[in-house]
Formats: C-alpha cells, structure tokens, sequence
C-alpha cells in the first residue's frame, strides 16, 4: 500500500496531500500546473516534501519525523516523464536494458516478454529521434518495467499521442498493471482516460486534493 | 627545413590538452551544477587568461613558478624540480591559455543536457558515477569535442606565456610561433612565412572538421 500525506510550498501555493491507495491504477486528476508533477516526484524522491511522510508497503520513504530520505535508487520505483526523457545518445535495446540488474534471471525472462508486449523486437538498434510518439511511449514504459519496480508512476503518458494510438496504450497500460501486479499512478488531465484506467480517481487543484 | 619546432609544438600541445582535459571538464561541471558563495568571482578568474593579454599570463605564471616564485620554490626545495625555460614551462602557458575555452564548452555543454535522462537514470537504480559516464557525459560529447578542439588550437598557436616562462630553446621550447618570431627577427622571411603556413593550415583544418563533425550530429 502507497501511504502519502506530505506539505511543500511550491512557488505560487501549498502543496498539501493526503491519500491512500492499495492496487491497481491511480489517477491524479486535475488542471496543469496544479502540482500532480511534484508529487510524483516526491514519491520517487526527485524533490523533497517540507514536511510529512511517504512509505510504500510498510517502507518508509520519506519521513520529516523520522528524518528519513530514502535516495530514488533505494525506492524502486519506476517514474516516466511526459516527454519520456529517453537517452538520446543510446539505441532502444540500450535504453531498455539501461536499469535492468545485471546477471538476474528475472531479467532474463521479463526482457523477450516486454520486447513481445510491446512490439519492440524490429526496433532495437534505433535511436529514439527515429522512433514515433507512441514508440518512444513504449520504449519509456519498457525501461522501466526492465528495472523491475515496486511501483510505476506515469507523468501524462499518453498526453504527446492523438486518438488510435493513445486508446491502444491505454489498454496496454491496463495489460502491464494486470501482468506486473505492482501500483501504477497515472498524472492525466484526460477525462475519459481517467475514467478508462482508473481504480481509484484524486482530484487536485491548487496543490489540494477536492474529493478522493 | 626544420621540423621540430612543429613536432614540438604539437607534443606540447597534446600535454597541454590532457591536462586542460583533466582539470576542465571536473571544474566545468560542478560550475554547471553547483552554487555557492562567491561562484561569479570564480567564474571570473576561470575565465580571465581568456582575456588577459598573454603576456600579463606569463607575467603571473613567472611569479609563480620562477626559482624565487610561491610554487617554483616549494617545487625546488621540496623535489629538486626546476620547471622555468623547461618544455614542462611551456606546456603549463599552453595549458593556462588555452583552459578558459575548454571550460566554457564544457559549461555550456553541462547545461545544455537535459536533466530529466539524469533523474530518469536514477529511478532506474544508476548511481551518479554511472549517470555521469553513460548519460552525462556523452549528452555532452559534442560540446566537449568542440572545446578540445578550441584549445589544442589556442595551445598551438600560444606565444606571449610561453615566450615569458619558456624562452626560445630550440628542440626544448621552441615552438612554431616562438620559431616564427624569432626567425622574422633575424630576417629569415621564408623560413617564418613556411611556419605561419603550416600553423594556418593545421589550425584550419581544425576548426573546419570539428564544425563539420557537428553539422553532421545534428
């Protein structure tokens, strides 16, 4: 269970959240700049909260109280930004594997089966400016399946993509939670994605949570 | 035709460029990444042989490291080491002129790379070692060539902090522009004009394929 209930001053209000969630996939609903972004990253502890306590099935990830801050290499847990910030330098076989441990043979396992789910074997030795939105989506959500999270915290996955294609990964995205088991929080302002992923719907505006 | 003031000239300034390398690139990212008291004036000073006359450079560098100099005292009391008229001499004026520009393309190169792959790579388990080699690093590969390029030049063609703490030894610091001056001095026209030729060419050359190069990355 994802345990959250943080405050951080943000430039132009107060961060204030509160929640709890079990399984399946969250959506972090609300209007840009309403600071779903920071709270995916203080749960991946890319920013620290001013005050308040994050812990992940028992495992405390941040604490004021405890003067804990666990570093994002400790919290296993998969972030995926808007634009994918894939490495540009590396070709997609590279990308994917780039967190994967090295010498595990759930490695060896998951890695055909990722390649397979998301259609990724014909594009291995291209680097991401030769790829398409949704391929470079996929090669996104593939290296950090291949890190093998705890949790996946999607930062408006599918916003750079237009009709077909975004209604096939959202299925997708549905199929990973399904195979994988683990939380996956989504950031949308997309009604009716919220709506389609969704077990569980925040509300944010103004740094503040309207209706869990 | 003597070549060894272009043999030379291009070992110094190969030793120059490794040491600009070594010392850069570390201070140029943590410029990029860090704040602290006093930073701008740090800037400042990192920046100045860029500007300074060479001589002011040699001048300072003369204090330095001259027999009765800060460092050149320590270095002969504590290590028998002269470094004053050595090829070691030419090699530091080389190195100290032709820092700023490695620094600055360094810099720019740092900041320049998208720090979101940096923090993507440490959700991934990386840590900062890694990120820096196999993300940092190469995101920043062009900026950096470019800057190595800038400064073997300026470390070829560098004269006034040279001539200052290295003098004019043929086969030990006489290198193409000291050769230049001192052959135009003495009125061997040909022999300096052959020089000046060669040192175009090379810095051309240089410039010319770095900026094809990156044409061709982007």
């Amino acid at each position: 269970m994802l345990d959250v209930a943080i405050k951080k001053q943000l430039p132009e209000f107060l961060l204030r959240v509160e929640f709890k969630f079990n399984n399946g996939i969250l959506v972090l609903f609300g209007p840009s700049g309403c600071g779903k972004t920071t709270l995916l990253r203080c749960i991946a502890g890319l920013t620290s909260p001013d005050w308040g306590q994050i812990s992940h099935d028992n495992r405390v990830l941040f604490s004021s109280e405890l003067k804990v801050n666990l570093k994002p290499q400790q919290r296993r847990i998969g972030l995926m930004f808007q634009d994918y910030a894939l490495f540009k330098h590396m070709d997609v076989e590279h990308n994917i594997l780039y967190g994967a441990p090295k010498g595990s043979s759930l490695v060896a396992k998951t890695y055909p089966k990722i390649l397979e789910l998301f259609q990724l074997s014909p594009l291995l030795k291209r680097t991401p400016g030769q790829l398409s939105g949704g391929e470079q989506q996929r090669v996104a959500l593939a290296r950090a399946l291949m890190a093998e999270p705890k949790m996946l915290l999607l930062d408006e996955p599918l916003s750079a993509l237009d009709g077909g294609i975004r209604r096939q990964l959202q299925d997708e995205l549905i199929a990973v939670q399904q195979i994988w088991r683990i939380p996956i929080v989504v950031v949308t302002h997309d009604w009716q994605e919220a709506q389609k992923l969704a077990r569980q719907i925040i509300f944010m505006e103004q740094g503040k949570i309207k209706i869990a | 035709m003597d070549w060894i003031p272009v043999i030379l000239s291009l070992k110094i300034a190969g030793l120059s460029l490794g040491i600009v390398l070594l010392v850069g690139i570390p201070i140029a990212f943590l410029m990029a990444r860090r704040d602290f008291i006093g930073k701008s004036i740090v800037e400042s000073l990192l920046t100045l042989p860029l500007v300074m006359p060479p001589v002011v450079t040699g001048f300072i560098l003369l204090y330095l490291i001259g027999r009765r100099g800060l460092i050149g005292t320590f270095l002969y009391e504590q290590f028998g080491i002269q470094l004053i008229f050595t090829s070691g001499a030419a090699v530091l004026a080389a190195a100290t002129v032709a820092f700023p520009l490695m620094y600055q393309s360094a810099k720019a190169a740092f900041l320049s790379v998208d720090r979101k792959m940096e923090e993507v790579a440490r959700t991934l388990n990386a840590n900062e070692i890694k990120i820096f080699v196999t993300v940092t690093l190469p995101a920043a590969f062009p900026g950096i060539i470019s800057g190595v390029v800038l400064a073997f030049a300026r470390a070829l063609g560098e004269f006034g902090a040279t001539a200052m703490i290295a003098g004019n030894i043929p086969g030990k610091t006489q290198t193409i522009p000291i050769a230049i001056f001192f052959a135009a001095e003495s009125n061997e026209i040909a022999k300096a004009g052959l020089y000046a030729l060669i040192i175009s060419l090379v810095t051309f050359g240089l410039i010319y394929g770095v900026n094809h190069w990156l044409k061709q990355q982007t």
